[in-house]
């Protein structure tokens, strides 16, 4: 595998417990530094292509990211340092969120991935000052706003120091102030990032590449403008 | 039901100011009440001096916890009903020393519980909870319920919302059942859902079967100050009175 | 049916909290294996259904005459997750109720907690898993509901009465009414929210495997020893009884009342001890 290359998937394909079949053969890639959208109806697979991303679902054909293969054959423990390198940012930040206070919600990945307490803590802090949501430490995410959630969902991810940030619909909820700010906060970031998203303004705000997906397969590809212009992606 | 939501809310915002017994430590505050409680609640012989001492503590918490009046007057009327009527029974077969007591140690016993949660945010309560011994899984249900009671509280309300805009005036007795049984259900079915994707998040941040614990806070020498003195003032009362 | 702290004389609050402990720590254990997954995920699942019964509380169900009902929920818990997750869950809310709403005291805890997050939740269960495979599955869920609440109802005013809580004749029937209204209610209520839910995913609701019968005879003859043995105890000894009573009470002419409630928890103790006996002999047999 290149060296470059953080994210190499050939040939996936998954099928539901009820026998759907979701990932009809998906071949992907993504080289670190980059940001690639991921565009396509709903029920077209974009969700469950990311869940295979750290582990958390396992199908047939080869997935490798950084340089670790994924697999039914990997263990638990080989599967932990994987969650930590591609940080997962979920659709609905209250499932995200659930430990009683920002502080202590930020700082369990650090914790899971065997930090002390202290350092746990410390680690969580950089990472809400990364997103500037520093000033939310004893909050409970209950009276956070839909903006400020997923500033601290997305410091939950970066807390853990991963080199692929998936973020799953981000805008989700986000007034357009809240979505120039999250533009902003992204640029900043230098981790190779996928975006799932329908919002084609933001796609094409910080994506090179756009990947069309259609029935549980890649459908096409190229830059953000021939992808929306190709299939009507268009609002 | 909003109303209920709404005033825990309040209670919640409270817990989170400032004050002199707000910056004391969960735990300490936690074993002050039930000290309180259990000093009430094991009083077999009651008097009017032994309720003076009692309300003193409780006004001194009362000051102490920047409360409004008007919240208590709330809660005063709230827990009133149910301990006024045994009270006016016990008072109206001649048994007066019962009927006070009834009365008095009921409002006693709520209002210091409110002075604690106004001062405590509960999740503070709750971890407070786990340095007395009680189960760490009841602990963490705990802190999954409270964290996620809004949320859920706040789905059936839209629900509710969503089902009294097609019902009308006269819809009858029966559709109504069946459409908050049918919100019920609904209800169910996310909160599962809500609950796999939780632990989805969960296993995606590295979650391999055991909380981390966060580092216990030290004490400090007003909360050692604090026990001290209303443990003295309590069992005071307790002993003496 | 919360208890407020005040009402319990000390004998009583002391001995259920002393009661509860042990209960809720087995509770605690149990539900690991009860779930049938693996037990990480049990703790949010608990914790997102005890918000769910909580929120689900609030929720009105008109029932005529401009007055509704609501869920309370243990026997509902029982059903979809199991006696001892539900047992875990209902303890977690009575806790929250204790602390947000004053509903129900801390030092009265166990006696709540007893009544409705353990007793309850027994009750609300075994009508379910005896009956539940049957023609008449409706009826057993509704059974389920009914009973939960009427045990946890009587066993509240069955504590407040050996308290020596004033509780004339009238009040007392008034009462027993309110109990066997709300009792209904439950069952009604729990089993239109069970075929709601059943409608979504029938995977959620438990399977009710049948019993041994040796174990359902046997807990049918214990249950009715024991409340005999109440009674003839009761009877022979008023006096014993009357000495337990702090004070003077109208309620204590009703005696056969009191020797009831009294039966009563008694067997609602025994049903666990069967249950528990009846699971252990049916591993044993069919391992």
């Amino acid at each position: 595998m290149n060296a470059a290359r953080v994210i190499e998937v050939r040939n996936l394909r998954y099928r539901y417990p009820d026998g759907i079949v979701a990932l009809d053969g998906i071949d992907f890639h993504m080289d670190a530094g980059e940001c690639v959208a991921l565009f396509g109806a709903n029920g077209s697979g974009k969700t469950t292509f990311v869940l295979h991303l750290n582990g958390l679902l396992q199908g047939e054909g080869s997935v490798q990211v950084c340089g670790v293969t994924l697999g039914p054959s990997v263990s638990a423990t080989d599967l932990a340092p994987v969650r930590s390198k591609v940080g997962l940012v979920f659709q609905d930040s209250d499932d995200q969120l659930f430990l009683p206070t920002v502080l202590e919600d930020v700082a369990f990945g650090p914790a899971n991935l065997g930090l002390t307490p202290d350092l746990a803590a410390t680690r969580a802090k950089e990472a809400l000052e990364q997103t500037g949501m520093a000033g939310a430490l004893a909050r409970a995410p209950y009276h956070l706003s839909s903006g400020e959630k997923r500033r601290v969902a997305l410091a939950g991810v970066l807390a853990m120091q991963p080199e692929v940030l998936v973020l799953d619909e981000p805008t989700t909820a986000l007034d357009p102030p809240g979505q120039r700010d999250l533009i902003a906060l992204l640029r900043t970031l230098p981790q190779a990032k996928l975006l799932v998203t329908h919002d084609t303004g933001f796609a094409a705000a910080l994506a090179t590449r756009a990947v069309f997906f259609e029935r549980g397969r890649v459908a096409g590809e190229g830059s953000v403008e021939e992808i929306v212009n190709r299939f009507g992606w268009a609002r | 039901m909003r109303p209920a939501v709404r005033e825990t809310w309040i209670a919640d915002r409270w817990s989170r100011g400032s004050g002199p017994l707000h910056s004391l430590d969960a735990r300490v505050k936690l074993a002050v009440l039930i000290v309180y409680l259990l000093a009430i609640a094991s009083s077999t012989v009651w008097n009017q001096t032994a309720f003076a001492g009692y309300a003193a503590i409780l006004a001194a918490g009362m000051a102490a916890s920047r409360l409004p009046l008007s919240a208590l007057g709330a809660r005063l009327l709230f827990l009133l009903p149910f301990s006024g009527i045994f009270a006016l029974i016990a008072w109206l077969s001649g048994d007066t020393p019962r009927a006070l007591a009834l009365v008095e140690k009921s409002l006693l016993s709520g209002l210091g519980v409110v002075v604690m949660v106004a001062t405590t945010p509960l999740e503070e309560i709750v971890r407070a909870l786990e340095f007395f011994r009680v189960p760490r899984s009841l602990v963490l249900v705990m802190q999954f319920l409270y964290r996620y009671l809004f949320v859920i509280a706040d789905q059936a309300h839209r629900m509710r919302m969503a089902a009294a805009c097609r019902q009308g005036n006269r819809a009858g007795r029966r559709p109504r059942f069946q459409a908050a049984a049918g919100i019920v259900g609904v209800l169910f079915a996310r909160s599962w859902q809500r609950a796999d994707h939780v632990y989805r998040a969960m296993a995606a941040r590295g979650f391999q079967g055991t909380f981390p614990a966060m580092n216990p806070a030290r004490f400090r020498v007003a909360d050692v100050v604090f026990l001290c003195s209303s443990v003295v003032a309590a069992l005071t009362v307790r002993l003496m009175l | 049916m919360h208890i407020p702290d005040g009402f319990l004389s000390t004998p009583v609050w002391l001995s259920l909290d002393a009661a509860a402990i042990p209960a809720v720590a087995w509770a605690a254990r149990r539900a690991q294996t009860e779930l049938e997954r693996p037990d990480d995920r049990r703790v949010p699942l608990l914790g997102v259904m005890g918000a769910f019964v909580f929120a689900a509380q609030m929720i009105n169900f008109p029932v005529g005459m401009g007055t509704s009902g609501h869920l309370v929920g243990g026997a509902l818990l029982a059903i979809t997750l199991g006696p001892a997750a539900a047992m875990i869950v209902m303890t977690a809310i009575l806790i929250l109720q204790a602390l947000i709403f004053q509903d129900g005291g801390l030092v009265t805890l166990g006696a709540n907690v007893l009544n409705m997050a353990v007793a309850g939740v027994l009750a609300g269960y075994l009508p379910y898993r005896l009956l539940g495979r049957g023609k008449a599955r409706t009826g057993a869920i509704f059974l389920s509901g009914f009973c939960s609440v009427a045990v946890s109802a009587t066993l509240a005013l069955s504590e407040l009465l050996i308290s020596g809580v004033p509780v004339p004749r009238q009040l007392l029937w008034i009462s027993v009414v309110l109990f066997l209204i709300s009792a209904i209610m439950e069952g009604a209520i729990t089993a239109a929210a069970i075929r709601a839910i059943e409608g979504m995913n029938p995977l959620w609701i438990r399977a009710s495997q049948p019993l041994q019968p040796a174990t359902v005879v046997l807990s049918m003859l214990g249950a009715a020893g024991l409340l005999a043995t109440g009674i003839a105890i009761a009877s022979s000894q008023p006096d014993a009884l009357q000495a337990l009573l702090p004070g003077q009470s109208e309620a204590t002419s009703e005696g056969w009342l009191r020797r009831a409630a009294l039966g009563l928890m008694a067997m609602v103790f025994l049903y666990a001890a069967c249950l528990f006996a009846g699971r252990k002999i049916a591993r044993q047999r069919s391992a």
